[in-house]
């Protein structure tokens, strides 16, 4: 039995994650052992070093979250890393991980598998950081890709119907996050029948469906590229933890601040697109009827900016936000920058003033929503 | 540096046009100014203003029916100009050329693989032919088996440490080489004998009447409206747009002009319009010394003694280069008529194929402008 | 106590568009949630005190405002002009998702002689028609083409010189609005296409799925078994709300009407597969497995696969898993099964599946490629320029003989133009653009089009030939 990264005795339903960085691969260029004959067919993948880093980052943020904040409180994390042989310690010194080979990867899905089906209100959580490759559907490598010769993808994996076979397992709510590339190689079409992986898991055309919440998140579309700074957290993941944190939370009829799985879906590309600077879309799983996943003990933390109109007011107003029952925050002196704060969602009382009355003082009452909100001030020069 | 690039006889429009266009913006890019951003780059295209044919070339002799399979047309004339004998068998194509020469080898893949470039992959495609020409023969072609094995070793070559970020998935650049491959070995396994010769027959002679259709259409624009012929203007107006992007930080102009894209920007700077001006003027496979011999610029007069007698170069010019390929028919020397100009040769192997279509499809032709480039500077 | 609302627009085609409104009270407690539509007052009975209002559009855009409710307060407008660049593209704006604007203008040299041309099938035959006689808008920033599709299956195909080629299915319609708008940077223009049939119920319910809000669609699809009965008259909405049944798994209220609109509209791939999946989920979720109806769902696939590519990319997405089904089902044994796998992989390893209808890279309707082509095709029949023929592509387009002798008239002034200034010190054009610069102002409200100062001897303004190349009406070669 392998140690798991994370384990609680949690009575009645609970979460349960399964989560794999693949950066070290065997048998691809530089990885340590017997290179595949002409990798280049697969358009020479490389040993990367961000997957094990942004899988860690992702199961480390899971474990210190606060358990009872989730849809159900967390249970276990199963964490498969292979590190590249360029960044062998992305956990510190001296912290190993078992590795993410494909057998020891449908070992984990399975026996997660099992743990899922405990109880049917649980909540599956699925993450992959590695490779990916497209054929009629995705196929994500493990860190033994190309180890038999006869058929690399026995070192590998297909995602697609790997979800669909899991939609007929319980839990209800299940969550899928691939950060993989999908592009289109040589390798992957030139061999004749086409379908080179197994999935991990079956579709039945007579098994029922137990999932009634769908998260599933692909950080690429179709012959799109997922990216990250070496040896760093990838845009997708980083993304991922800001919305979880509340970048896609929004209030519930409690007043609470919720994070639902639709949310998530519709605001991960602005998330992504502010890591990387540039957009890059993500694909988005079939999505039935959505249900909160992570509940906040507070208003999460919005970036809000504040501008006038016409611009030269900009230059000469004093700035202000004012939260409900709190005291007012004022920008002085006056600049022609934008005005860009960190504040808590919620109700604000928004305006400038002109010390010199070159323009009316203006202001209005806005409810500032996570993850950025834009407030422009419009004026009136005198 | 604002980069002007004037095209040769025989450019048009066709749905190939904006992919060589944009693999050829970013091979000047990377190899003409390393390290820099974004270069405000220009390519006037005349192709549109010149010769048009009545009869859609029913002039040209009918040949067989095509031999080559789509996109095989360039590794086989690359392939043709470094090979004369039997090709070598299909699947050490590569290998037989690079071990006659590594850069014939580099050229022959990335040359090839150029075609097949998106607009948008152009410059990571430049960034690895950039690096791919730097490299010296490795000991590894001595015992490498077959192509397969030759472009996954320089793959391994060129392979760099991710800096900016690192991929999930594939290298797009080095899939467009591997892809190039299979061409390569298409064009190979057709091109027996004398067979290559005929089935490139057709191209040649296309070639050769456009060529000819260009001359005479420039030459007869000019005639009639000087400097505001269609073609002149479309050239001159970009050398305008190019010194206006100009900064004090960057007040470098350079042109580079192919076969009669360089007559014209002779003619220009020399007559039609001297308000015109950049820093360097590289011609490339052109044909402005015979034109000066011929009497067909103004600017120049025939020399009471030709042994001693030279024109001097266009007062707007500060440095002119002129590259030919003695292999390149059309392709001429220019010391020996002008001051002020240095003719450099390249060569491009053997044969004497096409060598005038091939300058800027390859890498080691970037390679050595660059360093000519520096040298001149 | 109560307040009103208005969700207003001049666009006569977005009334009635239906548009999920959260309200939350002023301790954040969400106090309502319902279904408004455009153009028609709501009214919210609410005690009094200060609201926000999260309008959600389908195009998946959120839209915040805070309103009070107090006796005698006026009603609350949104004007969804405010959103939408032009007034032709408030329809797209506000049931699109999709990158609006970008700041990318038609008149870059990177979209000339950008091309469309539509593809028909008739009697099991893909061709090139006639680009119809669309009405069309034409702006630097989009260009709108509304046509019928009718009851045949159709694609539309766009591509440039150094757009790569790309078809795009689109649904059955009386009134079809595909709207292009130039995407991209400098160095690697693209543009965005998307398609909305005249049904808003349909539209809004497919805005919201593709945008993952799928609580939003159902919310205002309660009517989505209206969409399916309304199958005879409206194909493609009832597809789409076929497509929403099955993805919520209602499937008591898919009724028998995706057996009928598989028998009816054969001509539609979708009708037959909204069909075989509604036999293998109800056989999935049912008790005794019963195998003919597998069987009628396996024929049912094989028949979609014939009969075409869905129109629906959830559709594609169904048609790929429902193969896999019976491929896993039979361990790869299946040869009918596998040959129809092998048929439609190249189209799904080309396709983007973030539109919601069947696009894909390639050079015909039966040919996908990942390796995309450029260029203008050689064929010039049904070829229609979107905005500006390149120069150099005026000959050969046969629309300007060379040679012909041109002359340059001063720019003229289409004018005038009208106008408002607004309380806030800016001049508002009349579709809603909002300036602080009045030579910006005079500019856009100008629109000079340097086409009509060059004129060719003999036929006109430059304009014209291009406004030909536009609506399609290149001379035979």
């Amino acid at each position: 039995m392998t140690r798991m990264f994370f384990e609680a005795d949690r009575p009645g339903p609970a979460m349960h994650a399964l989560v794999i960085g693949v950066g070290g691969y065997a048998h691809l260029p530089h990885g340590g052992g017997r290179t595949i004959a002409d990798p280049l067919r697969y358009g020479n993948l490389g040993q990367l070093t961000s997957p094990p880093r942004s899988a860690l980052e992702f199961a480390n943020w899971l474990r210190e979250s606060d358990p009872i904040r989730w849809a159900a409180p967390l249970a276990s994390i199963d964490l498969r890393i292979s590190p590249a042989p360029a960044d062998p310690d992305p956990g510190g010194p001296g912290v190993g991980f078992p590795d993410a080979t494909i057998d020891s990867i449908t070992e984990a899905y399975d026996a997660w598998k099992e743990r899922c089906a405990t109880d049917e209100n649980n909540v599956a959580v699925f993450y992959f950081c590695g490779h990916g490759l497209q054929s009629e559907e995705q196929l994500l490598l493990a860190s033994d890709f190309g180890r038999y010769e006869g058929n690399h993808f026995r070192g590998a994996f297909a995602f697609d119907s790997t979800r669909a076979g899991f939609l007929q397992r319980p839990p209800r709510t299940q969550c899928f996050f691939i950060d993989a590339c999908r592009e289109v190689v040589p390798g992957v079409t030139a061999p004749l029948g086409g379908a080179t992986a197994d999935p991990l898991d079956r579709p039945d055309a007579t098994r029922r469906r137990r999932c009634d919440h769908d998260l599933t998140l692909q950080s690429s579309t179709p012959f799109a590229t997922a990216r990250s700074r070496p040896k760093n957290v990838s845009y997708f993941t980083a993304a991922l933890i800001k919305a979880l944190k509340g970048g896609a939370a929004l209030t519930d009829e409690f007043a609470d601040w919720v994070v639902r799985t639709d949310r998530i879906a519709m605001a991960i590309d602005s998330l992504v697109e502010a890591e990387a600077g540039r957009p890059m879309p993500t694909a988005k799983g079939p999505a039935f009827l959505p249900t909160v996943l992570y509940r906040l003990d507070g208003p999460p933390d919005v970036e809000l900016t504040l501008a006038c109109v016409p611009e030269p007011a900009l230059g000469r107003a004093t700035l202000f936000y004012e939260p409900q029952h709190s005291g007012r925050a004022v920008r002085t002196p006056p600049m022609p920058e934008k005005w860009k704060v960190t504040v808590k969602a919620g109700y604000y009382r928004i305006g400038a003033e002109f010390e010199d009355h070159t323009y009316d003082a203006v202001s209005r009452t806005e409810l500032i929503n996570p993850p950025t909100t834009a407030q422009t001030l419009r004026t009136v020069g005198r | 540096m604002p980069i002007v690039f004037v095209h040769g006889v025989a450019t048009r429009r066709d749905p190939g046009y904006a992919k060589s266009e944009a693999a050829r913006a970013a091979l000047m890019r990377g190899f003409l100014v390393p390290a820099t951003g974004q270069v405000p780059f220009f390519a006037p295209y005349w192709g549109g203003q010149a010769a048009a044919f009545a009869w859609e070339h029913a002039s040209l002799p009918q040949g067989d029916e095509e031999v080559f399979g789509p996109g095989e047309e360039t590794p086989a004339i690359l392939l043709g100009e470094v090979w004369e004998s039997e090709p070598p068998p299909d699947d050490r194509v590569v290998l037989q050329v690079a071990r006659n020469s590594f850069a014939d080898g580099i050229d022959l893949l990335f040359g090839t693989a150029a075609e097949d470039v998106d607009p948008e992959e152009a410059d990571g495609f430049a960034r690895l032919a950039v690096r791919a020409a730097k490299l010296t023969r490795p000991a590894w072609l001595d015992t490498a088996r077959d192509d397969v094995e030759v472009i996954n070793r320089l793959a391994e070559d060129l392979s760099e440490s991710a800096d900016e970020e690192e991929a999930f998935g594939p290298d797009r650049a080095l899939l467009h080489v591997y892809e190039g491959l299979s061409r390569i070995r298409g064009a190979a396994g057709r091109m027996t004998g004398r067979l290559a010769v005929k089935a490139l027959r057709p191209s040649l002679n296309r070639s050769a009447s456009m060529f000819l259709g260009d001359i005479l259409v420039y030459l007869r624009q000019r005639e009639r409206l000087r400097a505001d012929g269609p073609i002149a203007t479309t050239i001159a107006t970009d050398l305008r747009r190019a010194c206006e992007a100009c900064t004090a930080d960057d007040p470098q102009v350079i042109v580079i002009a192919h076969s009669m894209g360089g007559n014209i920007v002779y003619d220009l700077l020399s007559g039609l319009r001297p308000d015109l001006s950049c820093d360097v003027l590289v011609t490339v496979g052109s044909q402005v010394g015979v034109f000066a011999e011929l009497g067909l610029f103004d600017a120049v007069r025939a020399p009471a003694n030709p042994a001693t007698d030279r024109i001097p170069k266009p007062p707007g010019v500060d440095r002119w280069i002129n590259v030919f390929d003695l292999n390149d028919i059309l392709g001429f020397a220019t010391e020996r008529i002008f001051d002020g100009v240095r003719d450099f040769r390249y060569s491009t192997g053997k044969g004497a194929f096409a060598a005038h279509s091939t300058y800027f499809i390859r890498p080691s032709f970037y390679d050595r402008l660059a360093t000519r480039l520096r040298e001149a500077s | 106590m109560s307040f009103h609302l208005n969700l207003r627009t001049h666009e006569q085609a977005l009334r009635g568009v239906p548009v999920v409104v959260d309200v939350l009270d002023d301790g954040l407690h969400v106090v309502d949630q319902r279904t408004v539509r455009v153009n028609q007052r709501s009214s919210f009975d609410l005690p009094a005190g200060q609201y926000a209002l999260q309008v959600t559009l389908p195009s998946g855009d959120r839209l915040t405002e805070t309103v009070t409710s107090a006796p005698g307060s006026p009603d609350h407008d949104i004007a969804l002009w405010e959103i939408s660049p032009h007034e032709s593209m408030q329809r797209t704006v506000v049931l699109k998702s999709g990158p609006a604007g970008g700041g990318r203008r038609f008149t870059e040299p990177g979209f000339q002689s950008l091309w469309v041309r539509l593809w028909t099938r008739v009697d099991g035959v893909w061709g090139v028609g006639a680009w119809p006689d669309a009405v069309a808008h034409w702006d630097d920033d989009a260009v709108a083409y509304v046509f019928p599709t009718g009851r045949r299956p159709h694609m539309l195909q766009i591509g440039g010189p150094r757009i790569p080629w790309r078809m795009v299915s689109l649904p059955a319609a009386e009134e079809l609005e595909v709207t292009v708008q130039p995407a991209g940077d400098e160095q690697t223009p693209n543009v965005t296409l998307t398609v909305a049939t005249e049904d808003n119920l349909a539209e809004a319910t497919l805005g919201y799925l593709t945008a993952g809000a799928v609580t939003h669609a159902g919310l205002i699809s309660d009517q989505a078994e209206d969409l399916l009965n309304r199958k005879t008259t409206n194909p493609a909405g009832a597809a789409v709300g076929g497509y929403f049944l099955l993805r919520t798994s209602s499937l008591e209220r898919l009724h028998n009407w995706p057996r009928n609109l598989a028998n009816w509209m054969q001509w539609m791939p979708d009708g037959a597969l909204i069909h075989a999946w509604q036999l293998i989920r109800e056989q999935q979720e049912s008790r005794e497995p019963v195998p003919a109806r597998l069987d009628e769902a396996r024929e049912l696939l094989l028949v979609t696969v014939e009969r075409g590519l869905p129109v629906y990319t959830e559709g594609l997405r169904l048609l790929v898993s429902g193969l896999k089904l019976f491929d896993f089902q039979a361990e790869g044994a299946d040869p009918e099964i596998r040959d129809a796998l092998d048929r439609i992989r190249p189209f799904v390893a080309a396709a983007d599946l973030t539109q919601p209808t069947t696009s894909f890279l390639g050079s015909g309707p039966s040919v996908a490629s990942t390796a995309p082509a450029y260029g203008l095709p050689r064929s010039r029949r049904g070829l229609a320029i979107v905005y500006d023929v390149a120069v150099a592509d005026l000959v050969p387009l046969g629309l300007v003989e060379a040679g012909t002798s041109l002359w340059l008239n001063p720019p003229p002034v289409i004018g005038p133009a009208e106008a408002q200034m607004t309380p806030h010190g800016t001049v508002r054009l009349a579709d809603g653009r909002e300036f602080t610069d009045l030579f910006a102002a005079a500019a856009a409200a100008n629109r000079t089009d340097i086409w009509y100062s060059w004129v060719a001897e003999d036929s006109g303004p430059l304009a014209f030939a291009r406004d030909r190349a536009r609506r399609g009406q290149l001379p035979p070669p």
